[in-house]
């Protein structure tokens, strides 16, 4: 039969979507048969069987997660008959009973989830004991023949030198132990003509092995190395952070907490090596742009991958509570990345959402009020200063001045106090987390609501969140999360003709906003009213953007037989977004009113199905898994919008009440991905770690031959510390060598790149609107996966009893078949086509340090530090040398290109002339190499001439800066003494340029507009005639009414800083009781976030600037950015 | 089809087995299976789960199917053609008309690529270069599209295609022929580009660019409608025309005219005016007054509407208006312009008072009163206002066609034929056609306007030639005159020269305009004002040119980023 390939793929879709129903089914009905039959059946001949009292204990073990010391030959040849096949919803206790009551034995509780198990005629005085101190089990479990070998001691912590209670101290090779009593002591029988060794382990400590020479046996343990025996999620599942082979960088909760952010982006800033975070913007809800390792890509997109809760997000993190997250990790190289195969290129971030814990409801209530404040104001001219200004500028190229009394002007409105205000935030989180072996959950409600430090900008979210995961028997359990968010921005136009930058360009003797009668200023001169005023713009307008999402997912997971585990999940994210604009009758002068309304949908599912297996023969151990993912997501946005209303009552609400022409558009994409990945580790003695990843994905975005892409990575480390001649070497707790390498993808360009298309054009041929198809698109059928190969060797180490910790990072990434815009030959009709092109190498350095100054009961002293080094280059572009990087830019329009991707330089490097001072005489100036159209006067800039060729023309232009840091870190310093804590979070960068456009208006000599105080030191001529001396500066021109500026080095400014990103001062209330009522765990905390910065940086608000930073090229440019604030704010957390 | 045969199969055997719970064991191997089996049909799928499904475009190889499909791709065509037009017209205004003499960049521009062009200073990366070699080709590569594919449309007869193709090449000739006068020697894309390496063309001879302009000319020739089939759409008399046009183009300078050219294009002309389909609108402002579109003058223009949509509007008002509109209840204007350029004073000072033209193509500021009337006061200077579309709304988009043929144009270019060939037309000689023109611009008196018939061959290409500044200007058909009759660079080193005198002058000269009182038409209501003499501000003399064309630069570079994917060499002079 012959089939359309669309129907093969809907039955396809179809016929794989039944059978992954239907194996859910089946396979859901098969477990919990196994042990309901056995109920139903009472003949059953399991149910009678004997079963070793010792093997019971160990299923007792696994069920409830208890331990047990007791004496192996007494135990050896007793049997039980209870029912060990349905120990569901029974209590431990209930258990132990069944199994050793009828042996004659007793069972004592130790602590939590600790017993010891003794025979009933050796309960003695210890059988109505109840601490572990008035117990000596070690008699119980031990014959006592006199021959054995008493071994006795205490433990200490090794930082504090505070006896341990509890600990485990155990016979290696036997069940034979024993447990510290509360001053430390312990005592432990051991058969004489054994050579014993002692294994002392306790919670939160580093265990140890020791071969005591003597009887007497006094042992200091290490606290663990807390980032040692992490879970660390790694994708497809989790292992201990000892076992990692590849580079992975942890951010916990507290990690996220410790700065009040409103979204999960904020945290990733300073807190990890080799992760750069700039705000993009910093209006509330603003963008925020994160790079891994450096940008990779050119057109692509360089944002790391987003997988929440193990699965892919194309949403930004602003719809996730910071609270409700558990743990960020970030997987920076192609080790493990590429299980990821496909989108990992760029790092992956893997966020983890709050779980349910086990017990009573446990209620968190975590608020904050704070206001936001201006870091700094500009310092601009008066008005005075700029009407001196205006007529030096006029004088210069031969004009009367403007004013012959600059000194009259006095009107000195403060335009920037006028746009910016102080602007409160109040952020509140209420979760709710319980449950009990069959059920946990975590519910939290959120909301946040933030006014921008500008008039009119202000951002708003509520969230709620539901996690609930099901145990429904020992093999089968399940989960749902959900994230319901909604998120309300008001936003401003910022950039080249933004509010901000018009408004500290306007001069302060024009009026404010509106004159006494409430109307908008009229122009005297013109009769107009003032155009567009900054104010206006900023208070008239409405911009708002507002987007429900919900994310969902389940998750059916079953172990089946002993060591396999297979996991099934699904996901769906829909959301919508509306974006309104208005743009009021009230402000006349340039435009009418306009109104559109945008809204865009949309909806991505995902299944996922992985199948591991897990085995360990003695000293080998062994992990496989195999799974296959499904994804699709569909886009589509629908616009209408209108002109020329009668009244700005509607706003954007009755677009139909425009007297223009309605506008209506919509469009709709669809992108799909299917993909198989499995992974294999093997683990000898802890020793020798081996980890191999495979991936294939297939992308509807490529050409027809080329949608597979195969990416495999191998990883091994080698932990010495573990190694036999490492034992007696007590300086380093853990010492590790890792080393991987793996091949990475991005596929993140539009749907249908490879494809010819035609899209649709306005046609007004017969006098109608009508509709033309054009060709659009070429198609490219090469089109191809974008790769980078990445190698990473690391060290990890800790030393001085797990004190400091260390981990270091080299890397070398090299992407190829950079998905490009290529640029064609317009004469073909096209002028770009995707195609693979060029590659791009990134290179560096990491060090991250943890160390714990001090540590003793009242007083403790962390320190957590680190620091990257990227180097980012081009090192081919597929034929051209240099291609411009970015086109909307005002200043590229005035003054051609300026940002460049050049073969050699780092990605979007700045590009102009440079200075080589001002001409401070004619003479100069008239010897000096000229730039077409520029004055030659003293006074002005030298423009360098590279080539020499006399004079300055395109061929001079160079790179004059890079807006990557040469190396950026963050330092924590956590102090806590008693009940206060204080914690200090600084950050900085260094070796960044930023490209400061809005010097265009600032910086222009010409006085038509306000500009920066700077040019108070403007270079002057001297006055014989007022006896003025002038001025000479080699720095900044003169004052030139017209200057024709071109794109130079004086745009150029240092962007290193370092930020105390906040302090924090906390006060904690925990287990007080008033009249004999337990309060709720306290705490009341100060914060500040951004108090103080260390910067050169002078020509804009904030260093931390990248206008056009969502792509790799364009960053580090300031026209006018929303400015990063400071705040400070009050909180209070309460658990109860 | 196998594997699902398979997989349906196993599915049976599963639930068997789970009913009969007859071996619990079993069902692991079971589920492995299932797996597996559901990833290989996943396998198996994946050709067409991975099949991009196109929603809100159109995929090439569906297309080219009915005659819907060839006229949409037609009209598609029209619109790009807009491109280098009315649409962007800074591309078109800045690149034909701005480096003449008849316009200048407005003095307070401070644009660097708009100063680049006035200064003579032509620089391979200046984007209205670009822009406008891109936009052409755009145009020319959719023409392409529609002559290829259409004739293999089943569904439409030969007259039909006729029609599609026809104009579909008058778009390709027309654009063609602003290529070669623009840059000279160009690629000659004639082909539906597929694939990457088809891309790649190098430069071709201008002779050849001419040859396929002519022969796609004279295909619309044989097959164009008539009439327009619909508003805006070519017909055989805009391809005659424009192949007129080419013809006395391909005559070359004064100085070394082509006769069999001249002749050629005579025979066109004549075809044209003999037609009798075409006459002169009585007053020069009913041509471009917005509710008299598609006039009996109009033999070609770029067809465009107001208020709906930014790709079918032209945006010519907005660069010619000047930065703020006083008294929109009088201009209608709802926005003010970007005062992109200025008339230059040197076009400005040609224009008799009682010329129609000088009154129709230009207006200045008129301030409202505050006893209601409205007054001319001190401001800068006049701004072009051929294009002022009262009648639609939207403050970007209007309906202002920009003319590309009309009927005076015929007639001068006639009068410029008899001239050099020394000949007398089907109507009457060289001075009846020249002065059919003038006496319609000085509608008030006709006679006044009247050429005597007593010039030289060379006094009267002057007068000629003057006229043609006076009737099109800002219409972007000065330079191409310039250039066609070899008198580019003398004229504008001439202008230069003069310039930079005046400029020199301690008192720079003033230039004023008289005008009567009046009343504004307006739909609330008239509003009269009354007349008055305004002197324009300095800023109109001290945007005048003062530097001139070098010889190389009677092409323009080819642009930069044009180079720069694939290097068919620089234009010379440029390097």
């Amino acid at each position: 039969m012959i089939m359309q390939p669309n129907d093969c793929s809907a039955k396809c879709m179809k016929l794989t979507g039944t059978l992954i129903l239907l194996f859910l089914l089946s396979v859901s009905q098969a477990y919990p048969k196994e042990t309901f039959a056995q109920n139903r059946t009472p003949t059953d001949q399991k149910k009678t069987k004997k079963t070793p009292v010792i093997d019971a204990l160990k299923k007792v073990t696994e069920v409830f997660g208890t331990q047990f010391v007791y004496d192996r030959g007494l135990l050896e040849k007793k049997f039980t008959t209870y029912d060990m096949q349905n120990l569901k919803g029974k209590s431990v206790e209930d258990v132990l009973k069944g199994i050793l009551y009828p042996n004659d034995f007793v069972f004592l509780y130790v602590r939590n989830n600790y017993y010891t198990i003794v025979s009933k005629d050796n309960v003695g005085a210890a059988s109505d004991a109840k601490k572990a101190s008035e117990i000596n089990p070690v008699s119980d479990s031990v014959p006592k023949n006199g021959k054995d070998q008493i071994f006795k001691g205490s433990v200490r912590d090794a930082t504090t030198s505070q006896p341990l209670s509890g600990v485990t101290v155990s016979l290696k090779g036997t069940s034979t132990g024993t447990t510290t009593d509360n001053a430390g002591n312990f005592t432990l029988a051991v058969r004489n003509g054994q050579k014993p060794v002692l294994l002392f382990s306790n919670v939160g400590y580093e265990p140890m092995e020791v071969t005591p020479g003597k009887t007497d046996v006094n042992i200091s343990l290490s606290p663990a190395n807390g980032a040692l025996s992490e879970v660390v999620v790694v994708g497809y599942g989790t292992v201990k952070k000892r076992d990692l082979t590849t580079s992975i960088s942890t951010i916990s909760s507290e990690d996220i907490m410790k700065t009040p952010i409103t979204t999960v982006e904020q945290a990733l800033q300073g807190n990890a090596a080799g992760v750069l975070v700039v705000n993009t913007s910093a209006e509330p809800g603003g963008d925020i742009s994160i790079r891994v390792r450096g940008g990779s890509s050119i057109k692509a997109d360089n944002a790391p991958l987003l997988v929440i809760d193990g699965f892919t997000s194309d949403q930004t993190l602003s719809s996730l509570n910071p609270s409700d997250i558990k743990s960020i990790e970030i997987l920076k190289d192609a080790g493990a990345t590429a299980i990821y195969g496909s989108r990992g290129a760029n790092g992956v971030i893997l966020v983890t959402t709050k779980s349910g814990v086990k017990g009573k409801p446990v209620v968190t209530i975590d608020t904050y009020y704070g206001f936001q404040e201006l870091r700094r104001k500009l310092p601009l001219l008066t008005s005075q200063q700029l009407y001196e200004l205006a007529n030096d500028a006029k004088a210069t190229i031969g004009l009367p001045p403007v004013t012959t009394r600059p000194d009259t002007m006095t009107t000195d409105k403060d335009w920037q106090a006028l746009m910016f205000h102080r602007a409160p935030q109040l952020n509140g989180t209420v979760s709710v987390s319980g449950g009990d072996n069959a059920a946990r959950y975590y519910v939290s409600v959120n909301y946040l609501t933030q006014d921008g430090l500008i008039i009119s900008s202000d951002y708003s979210r509520a969230a709620i969140r539901s996690n609930v995961d099901f145990n429904f028997s020992k093999s089968v359990s399940a989960g749902i999360k959900l994230n319901l968010s909604q998120t309300s921005k008001h936003g401003i136009q910022v950039g080249d003709n933004g509010s901000i930058l018009r408004a500290n360009s306007t001069n302060p003797t024009d009026k404010g906003l509106l004159d006494p009668s409430g109307s908008f200023y009229i122009d005297p001169s013109t009769g107009d009213p003032i155009t567009t005023s900054p104010l206006a713009n900023a208070q008239e307008t409405t911009n708002e953007r507002k987007e429900l999402s919900l994310q969902s997912g389940a998750y059916l997971q079953f172990r089946i037989l002993k060591n396999f585990t297979l996991r099934s999940e699904a996901t769906i994210n829909p959301s919508y977004r509306l974006e309104n604009y208005y743009f009021p009758n009230s402000i006349k002068g340039d435009k009418v009113s306009s109104a559109y309304e945008k809204m865009t949908r949309a909806s991505k599912w995902s299944n996922a199905n992985s199948l591991s297996y897990a085995k360990t023969i003695k000293q080998h151990s062994f992990s496989l898994l195999a799974g296959q993912e499904i994804t699709s997501s569909f886009n589509n946005n629908f616009q209408a919008g209108n002109t020329d209303f009668s009244t700005d009552v509607f706003e954007f609400y009755n677009l139909g009440s425009g007297n223009g022409l309605p506008t209506v558009s919509s469009a709709a994409s669809e992108y799909k991905l299917l993909s198989y990945f499995g992974r294999a580790t093997y683990n000898y003695s802890d020793r020798y770690l081996f980890s191999f990843t495979y991936r294939a994905d297939g992308s509807s975005k490529f050409g027809e031959d080329n949608k597979w892409g195969y990416f495999p990575s191998g990883s091994f480390a080698w932990r010495v510390s573990n190694e036999p001649f490492f034992k007696n070497i007590n300086f380093f707790n853990d010492l590790k060598f890792r080393v991987s390498y793996g091949v990475n993808g991005s596929d993140r360009i539009s749907p249908y790149s490879s494809q010819a298309l035609y899209a649709t054009r306005a046609t007004s041929i017969g006098g109608v609107l009508g509709n033309g198809y054009m060709i659009d698109k070429m198609a490219n059928k090469d089109l191809r996966w974008e790769k980078t190969a990445e190698f990473d060797a690391g060290i990890d180490f800790s030393v001085l009893k797990n004190r400091i910790s260390f981990t270091a990072d080299y890397y070398l990434k090299n992407t190829t078949d950079l998905l490009l815009d290529y640029a064609l030959p317009a004469a073909s009709g096209y002028t770009t086509v995707s195609k693979n092109i060029g590659s791009v190498e990134n290179r560096g350095l990491e060090f991250a340090i943890t160390s714990r100054n001090v540590s003793n009961k009242s007083f403790s002293w962390t320190t957590s530090f680190n620091i990257a080094v990227n180097r980012n280059k081009v090192t081919d572009l597929g034929g051209p040398t240099e291609i411009s990087a970015i086109s909307n830019s005002s200043a590229n329009n005035k003054f051609g290109n300026v940002v460049l991707i050049k073969v050699g330089q780092p990605l979007g490097v700045f590009y102009g002339y440079k200075t080589d001072g001002l001409y401070q005489t004619q003479e100069e100036a008239d010897k000096g190499a000229k730039l077409s159209g520029m004055p030659v006067l003293p006074g002005v800039f030298r423009y360098v001439d590279m080539n020499n060729d006399g004079k300055i023309t395109d061929a001079d232009k160079t790179i004059l800066g890079n807006p990557q840091p040469n190396w950026n870190g963050g330092m924590t310093n956590n102090f806590a003494y008693k009940n206060f804590d204080f914690s200090i979070f600084i950050i900085f960068q260094k070796g960044n340029s930023i490209m400061n456009t809005s010097f265009t208006k600032l910086m222009n000599f010409s006085g038509d507009n306000n500009q920066l105080a700077k040019v108070l030191d403007r270079w002057r001529p001297a006055n014989e005639l007022t006896g003025d001396p002038g001025q000479a500066s080699n720095t900044i021109p003169r004052a030139y009414k017209g200057y024709p500026d071109a794109m130079s080095d004086f745009y150029i400014e240092d962007g290193s800083y370092l930020r105390v990103k906040t302090l924090t001062l906390g006060y904690n209330l925990n287990n007080k009781r008033v009249s004999g009522v337990k309060l709720p765990d306290l705490r009341f905390y100060v914060s500040a976030t951004n108090l103080f910065t260390l910067t050169k940086y002078y020509g804009g608000y904030d260093p931390e600037v990248s206008y056009l930073g969502s792509g790799s090229v364009g960053a580090g440019i300031d026209n006018g950015s929303y400015p990063t604030s400071k705040m400070y704010l009050f909180g209070i957390k309460a658990k109860f | 089809m196998v594997l699902t045969l398979q997989a349906k199969c196993t599915c049976l055997e599963l639930k068997q087995n789970s009913n009969s719970n007859k071996n619990i064991y079993m069902q692991p191997k079971l589920i492995f299976l299932l797996t597996i089996t559901t990833m290989l049909i996943l396998a198996g799928c994946k050709k067409s789960f991975l099949d991009e499904n196109v929603y809100s475009n159109i995929a090439a190889s569906n297309f080219w199917k009915s005659a819907d499909d060839a006229k949409s791709g037609l009209y598609a065509t029209y619109t790009l053609s807009l491109s280098f037009g009315p649409r962007d017209c800074r591309n078109f205004f800045v690149l034909t008309d701005m480096i003449t003499d008849d316009m200048d960049d407005e003095y307070s521009n401070t644009e660097d690529e708009r100063r680049q062009i006035q200064n003579f200073n032509f620089s391979p990366n200046n984007s209205y270069i670009n822009n406008s070699w891109v936009s052409l080709y755009k145009t020319i590569a959719q023409a392409n599209a529609v002559i290829e594919n259409v004739p293999r449309i089943a569904t439409m007869s030969a007259t039909e295609k006729g029609y599609v193709i026809g104009e579909a090449k008058f778009l390709r000739a027309l654009e063609y022929f602003y290529l070669v006068q623009l840059w000279g020697e160009v690629p000659l894309d004639t082909i539906v580009v597929e694939s990457i390496s088809q891309t790649v063309m190098d430069k071709s001879p201008a002779k050849e660019i001419y040859n396929t302009i002519v022969s796609d000319l004279k295909y619309a020739e044989a097959n164009c409608s008539d009439a327009p089939l619909a508003a805006g759409r070519a017909t055989i008399w805009s391809a005659k025309s424009l192949l007129a046009k080419v013809y006395l183009t391909l005559a070359g300078p004064f100085s070394k005219r082509n006769t069999d050219m001249l002749t050629l294009s005579e025979q066109k002309l004549n075809e044209v005016i003999s037609s009798n389909k075409f006459t002169l609108v009585p007053k020069i402002a009913d041509y471009f007054d917005m509710n008299k579109k598609r006039s009996s003058e109009m033999i070609y223009e770029h067809y465009c509407l107001g208020d709906v949509s930014d790709r079918v509007g032209s945006f010519m008002h907005r660069n010619f208006l000047p930065g703020s509109i006083s008294a929109p209840e009088v201009t209608q204007l709802k926005t003010a312009g970007y005062k992109a350029w200025t008339p230059s004073t040197d076009l400005w000072s040609l224009y008799k008072s009682a010329d129609d033209r000088s009154k129709m193509y230009y207006s200045w500021y008129i301030k409202k009163q505050s006893d209601g009337t409205f007054k001319n006061t001190q401001q800068n200077v006049p701004y072009p206002a051929k294009y002022v579309d009262s009648v639609t709304v939207a403050r970007d988009y209007k309906a202002n066609n920009l003319p590309v043929l009309r009927y005076s144009d015929i007639l001068l270019m006639y009068a410029e034929v008899l001239n050099e060939l020394n000949t007398t037309g089907v109507g009457g000689d060289k001075y009846y056609y020249l002065n059919l023109v003038r006496k319609r611009a000085f509608s008030s008196n006709p006679t006044s306007a009247v050429v005597a018939s007593n010039l030289t061959m060379e006094q009267f290409r002057d007068t000629l030639m003057r006229e043609r500044r006076l009737e099109f200007a800002q219409e972007g058909q000065r330079l191409f005159d310039l250039k066609r009759t070899g008198t580019f660079i003398s004229v504008m080193t001439d202008l230069a020269t003069r310039n930079s005198a005046i400029l020199k002058q301690s008192t720079l000269p003033k230039y004023t305009v008289t005008y009567p009182g009046g009343v504004y038409p307006n739909p609330s209501g008239s509003v009269s004002y009354s007349g008055g003499t305004y002197t324009f501000k300095d800023d109109f003399v001290k945007n005048a040119k003062t530097k001139a064309p070098q010889e190389f630069q009677l092409v323009y570079p080819i642009p930069y980023l044009q180079l720069q994917a694939y290097n068919i060499g620089q234009n010379p002079g440029y390097n």
